[in-house]
């Protein structure tokens, strides 16, 4: 009952039928097996006109245009643009850094996660959800339609932060459980020691559409730490010696945005969209704006 | 170069590891869990690459800690640095005026080479470098007072004459030190063939040391004949010595002898002089480095000795004793005036009616002056003396205990000495305004007083004391009651005359510091002084190196900048950004730990 309860709360009704005149946008469309509310690139049963040709054996006469026959004695089929739904994948990291943030990163990503899942269902894609540590902790396999709502919800809500994490390792996992191709939707704080080159790589390799957001908290954007320290990882354990002063500020500054740099490049040449977040930015504004300037829905 | 003056203040510079052992001690580290370590590491290897700017960076405060304890430990160790073009410190200079200056071993004299150095050290000051001049005589004495009149200085320094006295160099030094210019003490130069025992004083050796042979005492003895005995001491400092002894009194020869002296030792010659009157000379023939010790003066006879007169009625028991102890001669008168009182040398008032006294020397029996302070409680029946005071020259070899006394004087006094008392002072000493004088509140003739064989130690005593002795020796400063005379001459042993004013009913002699005879003489009366030797501490002419005290030369003087106040100051801030910088860190800690 209380995950329940949990997972009605993460977000309001007002927002979610803001939502609801959202569509998740995707660059390549992706064969579910069925007919969706998205425009397919497949010219074929659907409702809205796309083109004609010449008929050919074998052709619906349904679609045979007898207009044009009487005018040019001549037999031209209809072509429609298919309409079909996509798989959308939410991957959210659910290691023990996430834990982390006011509010937690864990809490802000699986906010995230439910709006895009809910945008998601309502226009009758394939939704599912993944939990990821160090693999696929928890799987929630695609659903169509609002009926998945509650369900998406319930398992986002039951969310906990543990264990290490390790992106390629889930997404080999991952990939290698399903067949269904479609949009990846990573949100995660990108802390894995092993990087995420081989995870990215992988999701292309499988021809994914990843969709990267990375969650940070404003304490890990600006660390507020003085003085001698000895600062131990809360995933491995492992532990740097450091004197926070201000050049040690200065230099975790540079580290970052190294890292940020390095991170935006790699996702450059993976075509890999990607978009970076404070928790402290408001929901609602990473949801419908940031989010829709950085192309995922609209 | 800079110098250090108190170098043994370093060793509190191994306060600094200490610091540094603390600090690494301070510094164990605060376990805090991140989320990740991923960008810490980068940062990490980011600050590895510019590691010796960041240790410095890191380690500001341990730093600035060892910079305040050096800069501290600096100061006390007291560094001045000398610096050309500034107005140096003002510098005292000090002269040994002692006998042993006179000494021959460095050409002209030591004396001569001191007053060169002297020169030399003055022309080289600063223009606006004031200087001092001090004799160290047997007084110290400062003879020009801190001033660039170096016209003034230097005629000062070429007008300074040794003597035969000792010298008080750490009395000289203390005066040199204690002149302040610009509150900052003078530096103090000694020209002296002795070491002064004082740290921080340049000492000018004068002097290379030679081998000596002094007259080192001369003194006369009434045998029991009558007859005055010459008792003399010789001493050979350095090495064996043959000479001729010649005595002669009032330039009449009356004894001559060659005398063998060994190393280190001393001979003590009798030469009996007869029952003649007047000064006699004792001299060594042959030269040595210190004439001046060859030579040595004394009075024989009773050549010198005071005139008395007694105002009273006869007293045979008084004018016995006064007739067997040393004097030029006694007068005895019923009426004489005060103002007669004042012409003589010594006064002598046998129970005369009590009345004011005139600036002189007394002996009051039975009677007090009435301008003097003391206060007369009537009279004490009986008494016997119980306390003497033996250190006064008056006491001498006088034991007054057991003493019977009746009638005497309930003296109260309000000045002066008590040398004796039984239920009330019976034998008072007073000395001011004038007036020198030993009281016996009480009649001769009733006490047994007379009857004891220390009465006449004790009047003769008495005599010598209010005369003063003849016999003085080399420095003395003798003051000599001016009874009524305001005005006398003083002639010393080269003939040389002064005139002295008496002041405050006195005539206060300036140092006697030639070995001869010196007399000061009123139209009423003559006094005479002897100087029988130079001092005798000053015929051994050796120059030893103090362990104490470092040689310097006559080296420009360059301006001390004393650095202490400087690097106290630097400390002073030191300690203030160290204080800012905890500050600063502990406010930034602060801020980080409230709740965001």
């Amino acid at each position: 009952m209380d995950q329940l309860t949990r997972a009605e709360l993460l977000l309001e009704p007002d927002f979610l039928a803001r939502l609801e005149r959202l569509t998740l946008l995707s660059r390549r469309l992706y064969r579910s097996g069925s007919r969706g509310e998205r425009r397919s690139g497949t010219l074929g049963r659907g409702v809205e006109f796309a083109d004609y040709r010449s008929y050919q054996v074998g052709d619906d006469f349904r679609y045979v245009d007898w207009n044009i026959y009487s005018r040019l004695d001549r037999l031209f089929v209809k072509l429609f643009s298919e309409e079909e739904d996509i798989n959308v994948h939410l991957f959210i990291d659910a290691s023990r850094s996430m834990a982390w943030g006011q509010p937690p990163k864990l809490d802000y990503a699986v906010r995230v996660a439910a709006a895009l899942g809910y945008i998601g269902l309502a226009n009758l894609d394939r939704v599912g959800a993944v939990a990821f540590t160090d693999g696929p902790a928890r799987v929630l396999p695609p659903r169509r339609g609002r009926a998945g709502t509650l369900t998406l919800f319930r398992f986002l809500g039951e969310i906990a932060p543990e264990g290490r994490s390790n992106l390629a390792g889930a997404l080999r996992d991952y990939t290698l459980r399903t067949r269904r191709r479609g949009v990846l939707i990573v949100i995660s704080d990108l802390m894995f020691p092993q990087g995420i080159t081989d995870g990215l790589r992988l999701a292309r390799y499988h021809r994914f559409e990843p969709f990267l957001i990375h969650l940070l908290a404003d304490e890990e954007l600006t660390p507020a730490l003085e003085g001698d320290l000895r600062l131990v990882d809360a995933e491995t354990g492992a532990a740097v010696e450091v004197t926070a002063d201000a050049a040690t500020a200065e230099a975790y500054g540079r580290a970052r945005d190294r890292y940020f740099g390095e991170v935006e490049q790699l996702c450059l040449r993976l075509q890999v969209e990607y978009l970076r977040a404070a928790t402290s930015i408001p929901f609602d504004d990473l949801v419908l704006r940031y989010l829709r300037q950085g192309g995922l829905i609209a | 170069m800079m110098t250090l003056g108190a170098p043994s203040a370093l060793w509190a510079l191994s306060l600094i590891p200490l610091v540094i052992i603390l600090y690494m001690l301070r510094a164990r580290r605060e376990a805090r869990v991140v989320p990740s370590v991923l960008l810490w590491e980068r940062a990490t290897r980011d600050l590895v690459a510019r590691l010796p700017m960041r240790k410095l960076e890191r380690n500001l405060l341990l730093l600035v800690q060892i910079l305040i304890i050096a800069m501290i430990v600096l100061a006390l160790a007291r560094p001045s640095l000398p610096l050309r073009g500034f107005a140096g410190d003002a510098v005292a200079l000090v002269i040994d005026t002692s006998a042993s200056m006179q000494a021959t071993d460095v050409a002209p004299t030591r004396f001569g080479v001191a007053q060169q150095e002297a020169l030399a050290l003055t022309a080289r000051l600063g223009p606006r470098q004031p200087a001092a001049l001090i004799a160290a005589g047997a007084q110290p004495r400062l003879v020009v007072e801190l001033t660039t009149d170096r016209a003034a200085l230097t005629a000062a320094i070429r007008a300074l004459r040794a003597t035969d006295t000792g010298a008080t160099l750490d009395e000289a030094v203390a005066l040199a030190v204690s002149l302040r210019a610009d509150g900052r003490p003078a530096v103090a130069y000694l020209f002296s063939d002795h070491a002064p025992t004082q740290q921080g004083v340049r000492w000018v050796k004068i002097g290379k040391g030679a081998p000596n042979v002094a007259i080192t005492s001369a003194r006369t003895r009434l045998d029991a004949r009558g007859r005055t005995q010459l008792m003399l001491r010789i001493d050979a400092f350095g090495e064996a010595a043959t000479r001729q002894l010649t005595v002669d009194v009032d330039g009449r020869v009356v004894h001559q002898r060659t005398v063998q002296i060994a190393p280190g030792s001393a001979q003590v010659i009798l030469v009996d002089i007869g029952e003649t009157s007047g000064v006699a000379t004792a001299k060594l023939s042959g030269g040595d480095a210190l004439p001046a010790d060859d030579r040595a003066v004394v009075a024989v006879g009773r050549d010198g000795l005071p005139q008395v007169l007694v105002v009273g009625d006869p007293d045979p028991v008084l004018d016995a004793v006064l007739g067997a102890v040393p004097t030029a001669g006694v007068t005895r008168t019923t009426q004489a005036t005060p103002e007669q009182w004042g012409r003589a040398p010594v006064v002598v008032l046998d129970r005369v009616a009590p009345q004011p006294l005139p600036p002189g020397a007394y002996l009051l029996l039975g009677t007090l002056g009435t301008n003097m302070p003391v206060q007369i409680e009537g009279t004490i029946p009986q008494q016997t003396v119980r306390t003497v005071v033996g250190t006064h020259p008056v006491m001498r070899l006088v034991d007054l205990r057991g003493i019977r006394i009746a009638g005497a004087l309930a003296m109260r006094p309000e000045a002066g000495v008590v040398l004796a008392e039984g239920e009330a002072p019976v034998v008072w000493a007073y000395e001011g305004h004038g007036i020198r004088a030993v009281v016996l509140p009480f009649d001769l003739a009733r006490t047994d007083l007379v009857t004891h064989p220390t009465f006449p130690v004790l009047i003769a005593n008495v005599i010598e004391w209010l005369a003063g002795s003849s016999d003085v020796s080399a420095g003395a400063a003798p003051i000599v009651p001016a009874g009524t005379w305001t005005q006398a001459e003083l002639r010393d042993p080269s003939g040389a005359t002064a005139t002295l004013a008496a002041r405050e009913g006195v005539f206060a002699l300036p140092p006697l510091d030639r070995v001869g005879q010196y007399r000061l003489r009123t139209r009423g009366w003559e006094r005479r002084w002897v100087v029988s030797t130079v001092d005798p501490a000053e015929s051994s002419l050796a120059v030893e190196p103090s362990p104490t005290q470092t040689q310097a030369t006559a080296t420009p003087v360059l301006a001390q900048i004393r650095l202490t106040p400087h690097l106290l100051g630097v400390a002073g801030a030191l300690i203030a950004l160290e204080w800012w910088l905890w500050a600063r860190t502990l406010a930034r800690r602060r801020l980080r730990a409230e709740p965001s």
